[in-house]
């Protein structure tokens, strides 16, 4: 008897230190998931939800998600837009900070559902809602990356993606380049980034905007860490084209000597 | 004390030895090894395939099942073994006391699951590394050996996942939920003598452990509302059962998240004040025990 009331003051003396020592871990844990520690009235509502799920499927959530992502490509083989949807949203919530479902979630929502719906035959004695049904889609995956940017505002991905929705989807070209710019301020954007912005903004009919840009682009690019990896031909390509075609005269132009 | 560290390295090694001579052991290695070879096979569905998610969660969710396995049976089936061969009464007449077999078990289970983890992580990077290899591969010969900046680009992703160092903190972290998991079990196996009780129980809580978390935020901020009940039955799962989603760090390392070692190390010093305190309840109950 001894034993056992020993050992239950033991477990309970340690259980009174040890969930103090779990509230800091679990702040600790919470820092890491989202960059902060939330206050407790919505740690409450994180567990009534989706924390409550996650908990539940314990060390397996990772896996969980990829089984709907196998669902979603299933789905994405027989068209079923409202499934790849469903199972995209599922996959998001299970794994809110892995960018790929956001990403490949809002590429089969913009671009594979919006494409077959505006490419599906009419049926006979129906209203062509064609055109209306493809920017549903696309606004649904725009609605993903957005909601995907304010969960991982820090890497480039995201906005990489929606700078390309802009562009490819929308063909609204100076979204677009303010969306790859703000890639560009996250670490590890892709060099290749910095050019996309200058096409944009000549795409957007924006020529003067697009000549300053591209010549800031070439001087700060002297200093660039990667200099060696930039196309400058592009950027000379660029500024001469942009010269010819807004009739800068030659003694104006960027490039009278100075040639790489 | 020092004759006291060489019982229980004496019984480590012995529990070890027997461990890996049981033939479940290798089943469920085989087991895990299929699973990781068919972590592969997930890579066809990870289109961008940059950080290698699909082959990651496959790999470390079998590593985390397989090794949960064994450290249950392990656990549930030897110091009941035992007792049931009567093998125990040979050792405690000996100048050995009872924590010590309880220790002395403990960590050749431990080592058992070092081994286990180190031998599945060994192959799940060689997996990765050959992953990596052949796509890499698969684009220089695509390019001729003068990549575009854009596989430039893929390339360092490719190997930025292969070679990303927080996957060992990941098994790290695996090993570490293990071995607290074994050291549950060994607590129920010092007042039970049934396998299956002993697995049920240590599955149990297990499961709870992963909603721990859960229900002490609802203890932490009850003002009043609560009946005695509630408020018992949250203090109890909050004081005695560990919150095993403390572990799941594994997931935001596969997210790419930055997860520093100052943090796995913190886990790592809760789990090993934990298993003491466990030992030394287990010791104290198997004190207590009639054999």
């Amino acid at each position: 008897m001894k034993y056992w009331l020993s050992a239950l003051a033991l477990i309970v003396i340690w259980g009174l230190g040890k969930v103090c020592w779990e509230n800091r871990l679990a702040a600790e844990r919470r820092v890491i998931m989202v960059g902060q520690d939330l206050p407790m009235n919505y740690q409450l509502r994180d567990s009534l939800g989706q924390g409550f799920t996650m908990a539940a499927l314990g060390g397996f959530r990772g896996l969980a998600a990829d089984s709907l992502w196998f669902t979603l490509t299933t789905a994405w083989e027989d068209q079923e837009w409202e499934r790849v949807q469903a199972m995209a949203e599922m996959c998001v919530l299970l794994q809110p900070r892995v960018t790929f479902y956001w990403d490949m979630g809002a590429w089969n929502l913009a671009w594979n559902a919006s494409v077959a719906v505006e490419n599906a035959p009419l049926e006979k004695g129906k209203i062509d809602r064609r055109k209306h049904d493809s920017m549903m889609w696309i606004e649904a995956g725009r609605d993903l990356l957005e909601r995907g940017i304010r969960v991982i505002p820090e890497r480039p991905i995201l906005y990489q993606r929606l700078g390309d929705l802009y562009w490819q989807r929308l063909g609204e070209y100076e979204q677009a380049a303010e969306y790859y710019k703000e890639a560009l301020k996250r670490p590890k954007a892709p060099l290749y980034l910095e050019r996309f912005v200058g096409f944009a903004l000549e795409k957007a009919g924006k020529n003067r905007e697009a000549y300053e840009y591209w010549k800031q682009l070439w001087q700060s690019s002297k200093e660039h860490p990667e200099q060696s990896q930039h196309r400058w031909d592009v950027i000379e390509d660029h500024i001469r084209k942009l010269e010819g075609d807004m009739k800068i005269p030659a003694e104006q132009r960027f490039f009278q000597k100075e040639v790489r | 004390m020092k004759n006291s560290l060489r019982h229980i390295f004496v019984i480590a090694g012995n529990t070890f030895t027997e461990a890996i001579r049981q033939k479940v052991l290798y089943v469920l290695v085989v087991f895990c090894l299929i699973m990781l070879g068919g972590s592969s096979f997930y890579t066809q569905f990870d289109f961008r395939g940059d950080d290698f998610k699909f082959m990651k969660d496959l790999a470390y969710a079998a590593i985390s099942v397989i090794g949960l396995l064994v450290s249950l049976l392990g656990a549930a089936m030897l110091i009941p073994a035992e007792l049931e061969k009567r093998t125990i009464y040979t050792l405690l007449s000996k100048p050995v006391r009872k924590f010590e077999f309880i220790v002395g078990k403990y960590l050749g289970l431990v080592l058992l699951l070092t081994l286990f983890v180190t031998l599945m992580a060994g192959i799940f990077m060689l997996a990765v590394w050959g992953h990596e290899s052949s796509l890499t591969a698969g684009i220089l010969k695509a390019s001729q050996g003068h990549p575009t900046e854009f596989q430039q680009q893929m390339i360092n992703e490719f190997r930025a996942g292969a070679y990303d160092p927080a996957m060992w903190q990941a098994l790290v972290l695996i090993w570490a939920k293990l071995c607290l998991v074994t050291v549950i079990s060994v607590l129920f196996s010092t007042v039970a003598s049934s396998t299956v009780f002993i697995v049920s129980c240590t599955l149990f809580i297990y499961l709870i452990g992963h909603l721990q978390s859960v229900a002490r935020d609802f203890w932490f901020s009850q003002s009043g509302g609560a009946s005695w009940l509630t408020t018992a039955f949250l203090a109890a799962v909050s004081l005695f059962i560990p919150d095993f989603q403390t572990f799941n760090l594994i997931d935001e390392i596969i997210s790419g998240n930055p997860v520093l070692w100052q943090n796995t190390w913190h886990i790592l010093l809760y789990s090993a004040v934990y298993t003491v305190i466990a030992l030394a309840v287990s010791a104290l109950l198997f004190e207590n025990r009639e054999l």
